[in-house]
């Protein structure tokens, strides 16, 4: 508690004057089942806009902060459904159908006979069909992780408290965000204190 | 059956002495009745191929067992421990397997191998004919036997097959495919199987008494060499037994496709396993979701997908080069009855259970994976059915370059030419016969021994593992 008061000394001085400034409320916990603790209790007390911050993967984490599970895996699925039609599509028409299509350009397909196989042959374009699955399933499992998580991102409010440059190394935070509809200045952060933790400051944007 | 009367859930206890006797009455009746069928109800051959049938099955869901305990030494992983013990006891079936195999040991070497290779008598036939004092005379002999060996060739041009030279393919193949040779070969397989079968089963279980970390060492020094060994006999043996019923024929897929079959055995036969023990209160805390899911996620990426995509890696090349002497195999298997089977492997072993497990949900369901797995199971012994039963009359070569296309299948569509197909009792009492043994051998091994390896280093690393 001691800390704290010593922690709350130098930034939080500036921070006083200009609260819309404020990105939000931190608390450090020295071990994994602190913070675990913790995570329910905020999860528990209503709050949504915060995150926990932990140097390594914490078992059951998600479940205590009352995580849903990723949308990801369905679009991933559809996506890869995309691909294989996408890919089918390509084949079909430009080795099977000679019809005149508008596609930004005018294109047509051409029948085009290989080894005296019939036109439509599937056994010929499993391969390429399967190669576009897993193209369009992998890009946009990146692409679309990227995006939920809003990255790419230069900056972030917690890499500036000089606190929080152990959360890759020894500590774990939690960081409740002001425009979560139940901060209120000064309560949060004494229920914060409530919590046991070593430390709780403000977090300048 | 119920949960409270088990004293101890890691240790089979009294029930596996009801269930060893009733797997060993159920399995020995079955193979009773399928002798009996089979001298007075069947020709040899119908006998022998569901023979080889059923026990290519026990084989496979053994080997299985015996790929999944290197695999776990092999990568020194920690979540399987508590599955472990359940597979090396699969693959200890091996200690006994052989004694199945008897049978056939005597059908080849009493010469009457050819009910079920029909190379057996091509190659008497051929070393007949060396044999003789005259070399004019063998020649001419040889010459004979090759017209007589390709009738059709003889009518059309086509002189790439070998008689033109005066050679067929299987005198070429002579060196490899030969009884004794055959003989030699099972044996080492069995030796080898059995024997890396019981170092992993028995220095297991000797770590369940002292706990000491150089049992796990010693079974981790010798999984890589085991691996390979797995490799290269599963490989022959699926070459031996089930590529050469069709000797002419050849795909380098085979034994990489054996191998994903037996997978798909292996581990529906493991999930089921594991239900029954968790239904009669054993192992309950030990193998969680967590688990499931994992067994799920092999099952899904070795049964299903790996399978997949070998059968359509062999059917492709295939069926691209369309060269007569590859397609006799998918030709048979696509004509009459045949057809359908092809089709309901093709739906039931890969796309239906791929759409129903691609996702983490159903794997996590113990009823659900249950269900499916008793499914791919069913699979699985319809895939080895596929690839042991259909035989065209006659040599199949020979008939596919006599006949066109169209009147060969509606030959074989109204039943003129057959194509092996034809459901007899002996496909189930071999096949329930042999299952039936091989649980019994399974139950057999873990009343001796607990559920789970109890003093293993890395069980507390698998009892609290989680699915990130």
């Amino acid at each position: 508690m001691t800390q704290m008061t010593m922690a709350t000394n130098e930034p939080s001085q500036e921070t006083t004057d200009s609260t819309q400034q404020t990105y939000g409320v931190f608390a450090e916990f020295t071990s994994p089942s602190k913070i675990f603790k913790a995570a329910e209790a905020v999860h528990a007390a209503g709050y949504r806009w915060w995150d926990c911050l932990v140097p390594f993967p914490v078992h059951g984490l998600d479940r205590a902060m009352g995580i849903k599970p990723t949308v990801l895996p369905i679009i991933v699925f559809f996506a890869g459904l995309t691909g294989t039609m996408v890919a089918l599509f390509l084949q079909i028409y430009t080795n099977s159908i000679e019809l005149p299509l508008w596609l930004l350009v005018p294109v047509t397909g051409y029948q085009f006979e290989v080894s005296g196989k019939p036109l439509i042959s599937a056994p010929a374009f499993i391969p390429v069909a399967f190669e576009m699955t897993i193209l369009f399933a992998c890009l946009t499992a990146v692409g679309a992780m990227f995006v939920m998580n809003g990255l790419p991102r230069l900056y972030h409010p917690v890499f500036r408290h000089p606190r929080l440059m152990r959360l890759s190394d020894d500590r774990f935070f939690v960081v409740i965000e002001t425009r979560d509809p139940k901060y209120v200045r000064g309560e949060t952060e004494a229920f914060l204190e409530s919590l046991d933790p070593e430390a709780v400051d403000r977090l300048e944007a | 059956m119920t949960a409270h009367q088990v004293a101890d859930p890691r240790f089979l206890g009294p029930i596996g002495r009801s269930m060893f006797w009733a797997f060993v009455l159920i399995g020995l009746a079955c193979m009773v009745i399928s002798i009996l069928a089979g001298i007075f109800f069947t020709d040899g051959e119908v006998f022998w191929k569901s023979y080889i049938f059923a026990f290519i099955v026990v084989v496979s869901i053994s080997l299985g067992g015996l790929f999944f305990s290197l695999l776990h030494h092999l990568t020194r992983a920690g979540w399987s421990v508590v599955i472990r013990r359940l597979a090396e006891s699969i693959a200890s079936n091996f200690v006994w397997l052989w004694v199945l195999f008897i049978p056939l040991w005597i059908l080849m070497i009493s010469g009457q191998g050819d009910i079920l290779y029909n190379w057996v008598g091509e190659v008497a036939a051929i070393e007949a004919a060396h044999a003789s004092a005259d070399s004019t005379e063998a020649s001419i002999q040889l010459v004979a036997l090759a017209d007589d060996h390709s009738t059709g060739a003889a009518h059309g041009d086509d002189g790439s097959h070998g008689g033109a030279h005066g050679h067929s393919l299987i005198e070429k193949k002579m060196a490899y495919l030969n009884v004794p040779f055959w003989l030699i070969r099972s044996v080492i397989y069995f030796l080898i199987w059995g024997s890396l079968a019981w170092y992993l089963f028995s220095n297991s279980v000797q770590q369940d008494a002292d706990g000491e970390l150089h049992w796990s060492r010693r079974l981790q020094r010798i999984a890589p060499v085991g691996m390979i060994l797995y490799a290269l006999t599963s490989t022959f043996a699926a070459v031996d037994w089930m590529m050469a019923l069709n000797p002419e024929w050849f795909s380098t897929m085979w034994g990489v496709y054996f191998f994903a079959a037996t997978c798909c055995g292996f581990f529906s036969f493991l999930i089921i396993l594991v239900f029954v023990l968790q239904q009669t209160g054993h192992i309950k805390k030990e193998i969680t979701h967590e688990h499931w899911q994992d067994m799920g996620k092999l099952l899904f990426a070795f049964g299903i997908v790996f399978w997949a995509y070998i059968a359509y890696s062999q059917y492709m090349l295939i069926w691209y080069a369309n060269i007569p002497i590859e397609t006799d195999f998918f030709l048979v298997r696509q004509l009459g009855p045949w057809f359908w089977v092809s089709i309901i492997l093709l739906l039931g072993h890969f796309v239906v259970p791929f759409i129903l497990l691609v996702s983490k949900h159903p794997k996590r369901q113990p009823a659900a994976m249950t269900v499916l797995a008793c499914w791919m199971l069913l699979m699985f012994f319809l895939d080895i059915y596929w690839l042991v039963m259909p035989q065209l009359e006659d040599s199949g070569y020979a008939m596919a370059k006599i006949a066109e296309y169209d009147q060969l299948a509606k030959a074989t569509a109204d039943g003129t030419i057959s194509t092996g197909y034809g459901w007899h009792v002996v496909n189930f009492t071999l096949l329930g016969g042999m299952v039936c043994l091989m649980v019994a051998g399974t139950i057999y091994r873990l009343r001796k021994c607990a559920l789970i390896p109890i003093r293993d280093p890395w069980l507390p690393e698998s009892l609290h593992f989680e699915n990130m």
